[in-house]
């Protein structure tokens, strides 16, 4: 890790999900500087936090995160990750194509994993 | 205005004839002569008369014979016979009458009293050829026309023959209610109907027209129309006249359309009822796959995420525990991918949020060979014909996986002309039949449900294709 933390945007819907993954990436050095619970407020977030990562959850109650990614790709410089509950299998090509630097699915996230992504 | 003359023939010896015949002629009757009654049947076979003027005592044929025989003879019947008798033999006349003479008249006779017999007989001869006229008018038409007394029995004055058609009864059984009333052969349930009916039409001073039911001599039921009116006739009597018609044959017609109807709207019904069905556990299946997503896998997804948190920190303070937790992890991790594998199984979240060919997309990148997506629609399809050719196509693949030791795999979707069709083929060992398994049979009801049909081809050792087809507008 570099002594400047990696800033943080958490986007998911779920409070706990949330609180968890702050935790675990606070633990893994990362620095969360903001969460979002929807793909509006997420695009607002990235715009003003300006993250240096987005780590997205796909299914949102707005905007599902594929369609976040692309809309963020054009205008952030941000990172984004997608995430979910589900596997990377279950979304087949959207991942690839919605312009997200990669998938972690929730269960194996951590600091490391996230890295691992980020610096593909 | 003078009548044009009546047709005559006189029956009579020289003497006689002269007498009656001057007088006749005079005033314009066309009269023949014969003298005897074998001579006058077969002058009036050749040709009518409206009066027969006769003798009673003839040669050959008398008077007598001569009335039977008038009498018995269909088209002879209506003639009007006058009988003389000298007026010595008077005692005669009863005789005559009884005979089948309609009058008659003593010689010597006055001349006008002559004419005035002969117009009166002519006049009823004229009666009783339009009533005949009227009965084969009667007799030809398709339905029962009657007279009968506005009452409760429908007492019959006359019904012509066709009634024994409808009802199987001889119109004579109604006349006068001789035999039983007209009221009795109407069906039970629909006499105080007919009843009131034609009361409130003659009340109101309307023509009536009513369908009912008449119960045959055989027990069967016949539907029959009845038109009737009210009329006063010049006695001061008043009557019901009208007809009655067999009309079983077009309620039988309409009965069968209403049955042919209903029984359409019941397949209809029962169609859409299993479309709804199948919605209604689609509908199922995607919620408790989004309940399941929502709830159990957030709430493990947590823990698991704090658990690896733990495990972190215990490597630091407890390293002992440490491999223990781990392997809490690690089981954790079996038990939500056995929970997402249940779920995705249920309904792919794929197909409702991004549609069939996303969620095919995904399905073939999960197979463990490659399937190649050879065609695929720009726009979705209605949702229920997306979830039929889904769940087709999974269990398409699921079967050449398991049975078709194929090479090469594709899957193709389409729609076009107001048709959707999908295709799985594959280049394995064919041989499979539509009726092994459960999977595609059901998959044969959704697409029944779709008005679709399901077709599989797979001749053994040359592949299986295996083709849905819906309607699609």
């Amino acid at each position: 890790m570099e002594a400047v933390k990696e800033t943080v945007l958490i986007v998911d819907d779920h409070a706990a999900f949330r609180r968890s993954a702050r935790l675990l990436l606070e633990a893994d050095g990362y620095e969360v500087i903001g969460e979002a619970e929807d793909g509006r407020s997420a695009l607002f977030e990235a715009g003003s936090l300006a993250p240096d990562v987005v780590l997205l959850d796909i299914f949102l109650p707005d905007l599902d995160g594929f369609e976040v990614a692309s809309a963020l790709s054009g205008r952030s410089r941000a990172v984004v990750v997608l995430t979910s509950s589900r596997d990377a299998c279950d979304f087949g090509a959207l991942v690839s194509e919605s312009g997200a630097r990669g998938f972690i699915p929730k269960t194996e996230l951590s600091g490391a994993s996230l890295a691992a992504v980020v610096e593909q | 205005m003078p009548e044009p003359g009546a047709e005559i023939l006189v029956v009579a010896s020289n003497a006689v004839a002269s007498m009656v015949r001057v007088p006749l002629e005079d005033v314009g009757h066309r009269v023949r002569v014969v003298a005897d009654g074998v001579a006058a049947l077969s002058a009036l076979r050749r040709r009518g008369s409206d009066v027969i003027v006769a003798e009673w005592k003839l040669p050959h044929l008398d008077g007598r014979g001569l009335c039977q025989a008038v009498r018995a003879d269909h088209e002879l019947s209506g003639t009007h016979v006058i009988v003389m008798t000298s007026a010595a033999r008077t005692e005669l006349a009863p005789e005559a009458l009884e005979a089948g003479a309609d009058d008659y008249l003593a010689t010597p006779f006055e001349r006008a009293e002559l004419l005035a017999r002969v117009r009166a007989g002519r006049r009823t001869a004229q009666l009783r050829a339009s009533e005949a006229r009227l009965r084969a008018l009667m007799a030809n038409v398709p339905g029962a026309i009657y007279r009968c007394a506005p009452d409760r029995d429908w007492t019959m004055e006359l019904i012509s023959d066709e009634i024994e058609r409808i009802s199987g009864y001889p119109p004579a059984d109604f006349i006068d209610s001789a035999v039983r009333t007209f009221a009795s052969v109407i069906h039970p349930d629909d006499r105080g109907r007919v009843e009131d009916a034609v009361f409130q039409a003659c009340a109101a001073g309307r023509p009536f027209v009513l369908e009912y039911r008449i119960q045959r001599v055989d027990g069967d039921e016949r539907w029959v129309l009845e038109r009737g009116q009210l009329v006063h006739s010049t006695n001061g009597r008043t009557w019901l006249d009208g007809a009655i018609f067999d009309i079983s044959a077009r309620r039988q017609a309409e009965e069968e359309r209403r049955r042919r109807e209903a029984e359409q709207a019941r397949v209809a019904e029962l169609h859409a009822s299993r479309a709804r069905i199948i919605e209604a556990a689609d509908a199922a299946r995607r919620r408790i796959e989004r309940d399941l997503h929502d709830g159990a896998q957030q709430r493990f997804v947590t823990v698991a995420l704090q658990l690896r948190l733990l495990v972190s920190q215990l490597e630091r303070t407890a390293p002992d525990i440490a491999p223990l937790a781990k392997d809490v992890l690690d089981e954790l991790r079996f038990a939500m991918n056995e929970l997402r594998e249940l779920a995705r199984g249920i309904h792919p979240a794929l197909l409702s949020e991004r549609g069939l060919v996303r969620a095919v997309e995904a399905l073939l990148s999960r197979m463990p060979m490659v399937v190649r997506l050879r065609e695929a629609p720009a726009e979705r399809l209605p949702e229920p014909v997306e979830a039929a050719f889904y769940y087709l196509i999974a269990e398409s693949l699921t079967n050449v996986c398991k049975h078709a030791d194929a090479n090469v795999v594709s899957v193709g979707i389409g729609r076009a002309r107001g048709r959707a069709w999908v295709e799985v083929t594959d280049d394995g060992v064919g041989g499979a039949k539509s009726s092994e398994g459960s999977g595609l049979s059901e998959l044969g009801d959704r697409l029944e449900a779709l008005d679709g049909t399901l077709t599989i081809l797979s001749p053994p050792g040359n592949g299986t294709t295996v083709r849905a087809e819906v309607t699609c507008a």
